[in-house]
């Protein structure tokens, strides 16, 4: 640091400095962007000279309604030091010119702020001149011409083309045969075009170039958007931004000049060496356009060992000054390196996992930044469910599409937006096959499982809304014939009917025929894992995972870190043995007798069967076990003869025909697979003695005890007398929302409802995914009344809103049920949560 | 020709296919018991059907709309001034597209979503310029804004998720409709 060689900081007639020279704490004064190159010179990195004009230089404008005369004339002397320490002329100047980038630089980054303009210098002497040393007649044109766009477009609000456009034919003629008058008509074709445009006081001065250039940064701090930005944020209007303005170098001067890019780490593996690629000879547009094709940064013809060298020594000392994987745009410039930006890297969600794991065991961070590191987007996209190898391997390709959206699904396929709206809405799997769609087509969309057009590009509408969705999407099967009026469609020879199975892979675009199984990937399973792990540690949850079959069970208690299953449904485990029916024959069976004895049996011999192979799959874990809710909205989905049942079935114990024997059932299968922890639970309860006539039929039958679930909020006011003797209490939270809103059973699954209903302004807050409006502190005040010993924890379901379980998680709730598929992203979450 | 208010709800419904009363008020701007005054008029004139989630044009509403879209704009159609502005804007929207599309791929890149946003800041000044012509279209500038503004707040569902009136959502009606003026059938690509 510098500091002590700064004249007089207090000093306010000083509004121009180097950034050597500038405080690198005093972001309010200098802004972001200076105070980040200082703190780069500072750690020996090298970089272009610059200067940057304090806020304030901002305040002064806005007093003065314009540049004061002082800030011209130490902006002037400070360009003339710039001249004199690259050896180049502004504007003026028989060398190469010296060109340079104009910058805002707020203490914080805003929207609406002027964007950098670059190349600011480049006049028509100095374009004949660029032409010259470079060789290029087609460089100097160019830089030229994007200077001009640039110009017309940031600084004066121009459309860009319109002027481009305008010389398009001279700048062709003056790249072909760079003479100086071709070059002087082209300069006069600019101004002419510019003018007509509305800018009449277009000048060709560099001088008046840059003070406009600074002035338009001063000016876009009261953008529009900037001030509602700020106004939002509680940000000072009066704070001003800075203005950085930075020298440019060349990366096509000579063969000993380049441009580049490196990261500090492979940005698609996360590997820690350094990665990039080199332009020999070339500007760093020409990497970003491809217009030329680079090498690796460790080819032998390309970048100088020296150089790479260096590249790695500082990319290691920015890694301590970011605390992170960085990328760095680098040029060479008559073998002299230059870094021109340095930012956080860009990275693929594998990188992102194993950069953020093997940067706390290098000390570099700590747990809570690497959770910080990796969204739980990320962490959903590495565990994306994806075809079964094999069966993908046997599978025959239906059609070849351009792949729009990644993921694999399958479902049936329907032809109409409104058609998928209302058979998704009956359970089915949809895959919508549209010939293309439009806005109209939203809600089906939003229904489906994947996306199929016959039309349009990766940028078609279908593309653009899936990926927004997350959705898998193939777009542009030209070979499909859909038609939409006998609701059937054509590939080939292959004639097929509306409701044909299809299965979707948005990665490769291919979409097959028939139902391909899906399975969870395994991406990065290792650095998952640790990650994971680190989430656990700040989190402090315990998690119960609600398996849905005993074939389940294994890989969940092989890989997830669940200590504990639950909260399983004896139903799931039916419907995996493929008795549901039976069940529900047996239960109508008890409607009609409910003293029967045979059927007691048939039911109890049921729940024995459902659940043995998953007691015996997970021996010395401890299980909670929910028995079946008739009254629930899933029942009444399930069930067709539901309205024609028992009504005393509703009710949470029901009849004693039912609940024993099912509760036998359990208790057989446990003696058999000596399991001592089954705790079965009994659902939708709301007072203390229907729990206590449960717990004691159970341990009548000789399970270990009993547990609850709580779907009401007279269920929570109870919840303090229940703990007393329950094993476990958990509170079903889909359940809880829908009977403290009093809701009806219809709209248990419709979430996108609330939505549109919130953003039509009749509710504050989303029910799905807010505790607002009463809930929590509902919650707040039975949770209050329960023993520090009570196990109580939240059975979240299937797809439950993560601002819902971070607000449960605030509120103090540490127990948590999570179906498989939700485990890890629920762990993450959380590990967030606690580590923000 | 349907009146000026009744082609503004029923427009706003076409575009949407279904939309609340509440949604066409704050597309069109026009008070909400207006909105629902007139909605309960054209559902009596067989024009929309009320449903829980929202309005629905029937055949008539349909040919209504495009009927009104043929006479009202005949005028802007013949408008060589229009049409070359159409032109300019298919420019900008397939660079709007393509920032869209890198945006997400990229997982919502600051850089490209200030180019995203300059993208839509620059259609909302060239609105200015059919604003004689389609008066209506600064409904459009207003919501581009509003929802602009929500992005910039750090709510990024408002560049282009597509239940809520986000920027691409928006783009996406405009240009549906400024084809319905002119009267040309959609691309697809």
């Amino acid at each position: 640091m510098r500091q002590e060689h700064i004249p007089t900081a207090a000093c306010s007639d000083e509004f121009v400095l180097p950034v050597e020279a500038i405080d690198a704490r005093d972001t309010a004064r200098f802004g972001g962007k200076a105070t980040g190159l200082a703190r780069m010179v500072a750690a020996g990195i090298p970089v272009p000279p610059a200067f940057v004009i304090g806020t304030d230089g901002y305040r002064a404008f806005r007093a003065g309604g314009g540049l004061p005369a002082a800030l011209v004339g130490q902006v002037r002397a400070a360009i003339g030091e710039l001249e004199s320490r690259t050896g180049r002329g502004f504007g003026a100047g028989s060398g190469m010119p010296l060109l340079v980038s104009v910058r805002s630089g707020a203490q914080v980054s805003m929207p609406g702020m002027m964007d950098t303009v670059l190349n600011l210098g480049v006049t028509c002497d100095a374009a004949v001149r660029l032409a010259h040393h470079t060789g290029s007649a087609g460089f100097a044109v160019d830089t030229w011409l994007r200077f001009w766009r640039m110009f017309a477009d940031i600084v004066l609000g121009l459309d860009a083309e319109v002027v481009a456009d305008a010389v398009e034919a001279l700048a062709e003629a003056a790249r072909r045969e760079p003479t100086r008058e071709r070059f002087e008509r082209m300069e006069a074709a600019l101004l002419q075009a510019i003018a007509g445009e509305g800018v009449p006081d277009v000048r060709s001065d560099p001088w008046w170039q840059l003070q406009r250039a600074i002035g338009a940064v001063f000016e876009s701090w009261d953008s529009r958007r900037a001030k509602a930005y700020r106004a939002h944020h509680g940000v000072s209007d009066s704070l001003g931004t800075a203005v950085t303005v930075q020298a440019m170098v060349f990366g096509n001067l000579d063969a000993r000049s380049g441009s580049g890019v490196a990261f500090t780490r492979d940005p698609n593996t996360g590997e820690p060496v350094l990665y990039g690629e080199f332009l020999i000879g070339r500007q760093g547009e020409d990497l970003v356009s491809g217009s030329a094709t680079p090498q690796p940064l460790d080819a032998p013809e390309g970048l100088s060992a020296a150089h790479r060298e260096a590249l790695a020594d500082c990319g290691q000392r920015l890694e301590q000054l970011y605390s992170d994987a960085v990328d760095i745009e680098f040029t060479v410039e008559c073998d002299r390196l230059y870094f021109l930006q340095v930012r956080p890297a860009k990275r693929t969600a594998p990188a992102a996992v194993r950069i953020a794991v093997e940067q706390v065991q290098e000390g570099l961070i700590g747990r809570a930044a690497a959770l910080q590191r990796v969204s739980v987007e990320q962490l959903k996209k590495l565990l994306r469910p994806a075809f079964e190898p094999q069966a993908l391997a046997r599978a025959e390709v239906l059609v070849q599409g351009t792949p729009a959206s990644p993921g694999h699904a399958f479902g049936v396929a329907v032809l109409d937006a409104d058609r998928a709206e209302a058979i998704a809405a009956s359970g089915e799997r949809v895959v919508l096959l549209r010939p293309t769609t439009s806005p109209q087509d939203i809600r089906g969309m939003l229904a489906s499982q994947a996306i199929v057009t016959a039309r349009g590009g990766a940028l078609s509408h279908a593309a653009v809304v899936s990926r927004a969705l997350d959705v898998p999407c193939v777009v542009g099967c030209e070979a499909i014939d859909v038609d939409l009026e006998r609701r059937c469609f054509r590939v080939g020879e292959v004639q097929m009917e509306e409701g044909a199975p299809l299965s979707v892979d948005g990665v490769t675009g291919k979409v097959y025929a028939g139902l391909l199984p899906l399975e969870p990937a395994s991406q990065a399973a290792e650095h998952i894992d640790r990650l994971l792990a680190m989430a656990d540690e700040c989190a402090r949850a315990e998690f119960s995972v609600a398996v849905a079959s005993s074939s389940e069970t294994r890989s969940v208690l092989r890989r997830s870190g669940a200590v504990r299953l639950g909260v399983v449904a004896l139903t799931d485990l039916m419907i995996a043995a493929g008795t549901l029916d039976d069940l529900l024959d047996a239960i109508n069976e008890l409607g009609r007798d409910p003293e029967r004895s045979a059927t007691h049996d048939r039911l109890a011999r049921l729940s024995y069967e459902a659940c043995r192979g998953l007691l015996l799959e997970a021996t010395g874990v401890p299980i909670d076990l929910r028995l079946p809710n008739l009254g629930s909205p899933r029942a009444q989905r399930m069930i067709s003869t539901w309205a024609s049942l028992a009504p005393r079935l509703f009710l949470p114990l029901g009849l004693k025909g039912l609940y024993v024997p099912l509760l036998r059932g359990v208790a057989d299968a446990a003696r058999e697979a000596r399991h001592t922890q089954v705790f079965p639970l009994v659902p939708g309860i709301n007072s203390v003695t229907e729990f206590e006539a449960f717990r004691a039929a159970a341990v009548a039958q000789g399970l270990p005890g009993a547990g609850a679930v709580i779907q009401s909020p007279c269920g929570l006011y109870q919840i303090a007398a229940l703990s007393e003797a329950a094993a476990s209490i958990w509170v079903d939270l889909r359940e809880l929302i829908r009977t403290f809103y009093g809701l009806p059973s219809a709209l248990s699954f419709a979430d996108d409802v609330f939505e549109s209903y919130v953003a039509d302004g009749y509710m504050q807050h989303n029910p799905r995914t807010s505790l607002e409006g009463g809930l929590a502190s509902l919650l707040q005040s039975s949770l209050s009344g329960l023993r520090g010993e009570a196990h109580v924890g939240i059975d979240c379901g299937e797809g439950s809103a993560s601002s819902l379980v971070e607000a449960l998680y605030t509120l103090g709730l540490r127990r948590f049920s999570v179906p498989p598929q939700s485990l890890a992203s629920l762990r993450l979450t959380l590990g967030r949560k606690a580590s923000q | 020709m349907l009146p000026d208010v009744d082609f503004a709800i029923l427009n706003a419904i076409y575009l949407k296919k279904m939309a609340s009363a509440q949604t066409v008020a704050e597309v069109t701007g026009l008070p909400a018991d207006e909105v629902a005054a007139r909605l309960d008029a054209l559902a009596g004139a067989g024009s929309v059907l009320s449903m829980p989630g929202g309005a629905m044009l029937l055949g008539d509403g349909t040919a209504q709309v495009l009927e009104t879209y043929r006479q009202a704009y005949a005028q802007a159609r013949a408008q060589a001034e229009v049409v070359q502005w159409y032109e300019r804007f298919e420019v900008l929207n397939a660079r709007f597209i393509g920032q869209v599309s890198e945006w997400q791929q990229s997982e919502g890149d600051e850089r490209v979503e200030r180019r995203l946003l300059q993208s839509a800041e620059r259609l909302v000044r060239e609105l200015e310029a059919l604003l004689p012509w389609v008066p209506r279209y600064a409904r459009y500038q207003a919501r581009f804004e509003r929802s602009m503004d929500l992005v910039d707040r750090g709510e990024r569902a408002y560049v282009c998720k597509p239940t809520l009136d986000s920027v691409h959502n928006i783009w996406f009606e405009f240009h549906e409709d400024i084809l319905a003026v002119l009267g040309r059938p959609r691309d697809t690509t």
